[in-house]
């Protein structure tokens, strides 16, 4: 009898096989999490779709002045300080200190894994920002951003530039 | 991080810990006005998918090695 593997598959079956292959590879929890993943790809598709479009200003614009108007100046300190937990001047160190440690306990994986994700996103980001070249709106309680896109922002977005007062309290 | 972790307790702390901490930066950006909301969903959802990608090559891996390490104890190397 001829193997299984001469007889050629129809396309459809071909696919689903290559599906379950993956999954008997990854385990049920992962293959949700894969499918999750395609599906929040989709999405980040129609999203970005949107905002290439202007499609998501007004929505964006109008959240930005619905929070605005909650402003609180404790609110304003405590938010100040959760924000830097995403400053690359606080992650970088981060990275290199657990990834060292990773390193010492000999757990090169866990090095590897936390270095390529890190490295990954720093990417992506980047690729994105140049990508969609968005201009970021105009930051609010006195803010600055130093990045060159900030000062388009409040011409092409008027009424962060019109509206919007400091301190709003 | 929390695959070591042996108490199921210890281990959904640190996972609502992250959890917040994502949240709530992610709130600052648009409370802080430096983000709009789409931009910090997108972030979201790149950050995700990229954290999948990583984690699943690692599971393909770490499990090619199970099996590779199996096959070493079934078929000793020949005298």
């Amino acid at each position: 009898m001829a193997p299984a593997a001469a007889t050629p598959l129809p396309r459809l079956s071909r696919i689903r096989s290559a599906f379950k292959t993956m999954a008997d590879r990854l385990g049920p929890r992962m293959g949700v999490g894969l499918l999750a993943a395609v599906i929040v790809t989709v999405l980040f598709g129609v999203l970005a779709e949107e905002v290439r479009e202007g499609e998501t200003q007004h929505l964006d614009d109008a959240l930005r002045m619905t929070v605005y108007g909650v402003a609180s100046p404790r609110a304003t300190t405590v938010l100040h300080a959760i924000t830097q937990l995403g400053s690359p001047l606080l992650l970088l160190p981060m990275t290199i200190v657990f990834a060292l440690v990773f390193l010492h306990g000999r757990r090169i994986r866990a090095a590897i894994l936390l270095t390529a994700t890190m490295l990954g996103v720093t990417l992506l980001n980047w690729i994105l920002k140049s990508w969609f070249q968005r201009p970021r709106p105009l930051p609010f309680f006195g803010l600055t951003m130093p990045r060159p896109t900030a000062s388009p922002a409040a011409i092409r977005w008027p009424p962060s530039a019109s509206t919007v007062r400091w301190p709003p309290w | 991080m929390t695959a070591r972790l042996r108490s199921p307790l210890l281990r959904a702390l640190v996972w609502a810990g992250a959890i917040v901490i994502i949240v709530a930066v992610g709130f600052s950006r648009l409370y802080l006005g430096v983000h709009y909301a789409s931009d910090i969903v997108g972030g979201y959802a790149t950050g995700f998918v990229w954290v999948l990608t990583v984690a699943s090559a690692d599971r393909v891996f770490r499990r090619a090695d199970e099996r590779g390490s199996k096959a070493a104890v079934a078929e000793p190397p020949p005298r």
